[in-house]
């Protein structure tokens, strides 16, 4: 009888799936929040459950993150009906007073929302910018990216997750 | 991230005053907005001083800053990078009794690399002087 390998235990299923769906369930839960958008209303992670999710910490004032901000737009009117969205929380001390000028000038057409020490902490401190969270259907997260990363990388990485 | 180094002591007469060189040094690889950024949303480099007191601080006067091509703009950011000097004139007014004591201001600046920035940062920024 030959040695069935541990790794092919699980109804023979090979190794390579095992790790991939071993990595999903490890996945930590991304943090609820509720905070407010541009109009005011109050928006929560949670109302997004069922659909991918881009979150990106960014401020006015990272130069770094306006490189990133136009490709997220582009995200968001190419994938947005797949199930797939941008949550932008801005990091400005100064509030929409500099938030909304920015807004237009960059033609951003996902929501942004105001964000606050709370929910900077929920997600590890967010200590420099752009800090951005790929979360996937189940309000899990996929992937972590501190720092300015290539648009080739955010593209591979939605293709993964809106398979 | 950015360390200040003031001079140790400013000797001032009574309605006299001294310039004051105050070098700042920037940890490698970070860059800090200059005084005069290029875009309207950048945190600029400023240094302010308390008014009130025996001795006041007249005029900053920000090194000329360098016009650096980074990946995340399309046009040079204004910045500062490593060691730099700031001057200032201190003036001590007539009354000022005589003695030692320090000017108190503020230093805010906003620190980045080429690919992430950390957030606006105010720190305070002490200059001793002995007004004889």
């Amino acid at each position: 009888m030959s040695v069935v390998s541990r790794r092919h235990l699980v109804v023979g299923v090979p190794a390579a799936i095992l790790t991939a769906c071993r990595r999903r369930v490890e996945r930590r839960v991304a943090p609820d929040f509720e905070l407010r958008d541009s109009d005011g209303r109050t928006v929560r992670l949670s109302d997004y459950r069922g659909k991918v999710v881009l979150l990106n910490f960014w401020a006015t004032w990272c130069g770094p993150c306006a490189i990133e901000i136009p490709w997220f737009v582009e995200f968001e009117r190419r994938h947005k009906d797949r199930g797939f969205a941008v949550l932008g929380i801005a990091m400005d001390d100064e509030g929409w007073e500099v938030v909304r000028p920015f807004m237009s000038r960059f033609r951003i057409n996902y929501r942004v929302l105001m964000g606050n020490d709370k929910v900077a902490h929920a997600y590890g401190g967010v200590d420099s910018l752009p800090t951005s969270f790929l979360i996937d259907r189940e309000g899990k997260v996929f992937r972590v990216h501190v720092g300015l990363v290539s648009r080739g990388r955010y593209e591979n990485e939605l293709q993964e997750l809106l398979a | 991230m950015l360390t200040v180094f003031p001079p140790v002591s400013t000797v001032l007469k009574r309605g006299g005053a001294a310039s004051v060189k105050i070098t700042l040094r920037l940890r490698s690889g970070y860059h800090v907005n200059s005084h005069v950024p290029n875009d309207e949303f950048l945190i600029p480099l400023r240094l302010r001083f308390d008014e009130a007191g025996p001795v006041k601080a007249v005029e900053v006067s920000y090194p000329r800053p360098e016009q650096r091509d980074y990946g995340f703009s399309e046009k040079p950011v204004s910045v500062f990078t490593g060691s730099f000097v700031v001057t200032t004139c201190l003036e001590a007014r007539p009354e000022a009794p005589v003695g030692t004591g320090a000017l108190s201001g503020k230093l805010r600046y906003q620190a980045c690399t080429d690919s992430m920035c950390l957030p606006p940062r105010t720190v305070e920024v002490r200059l001793p002087y002995e007004i004889r």
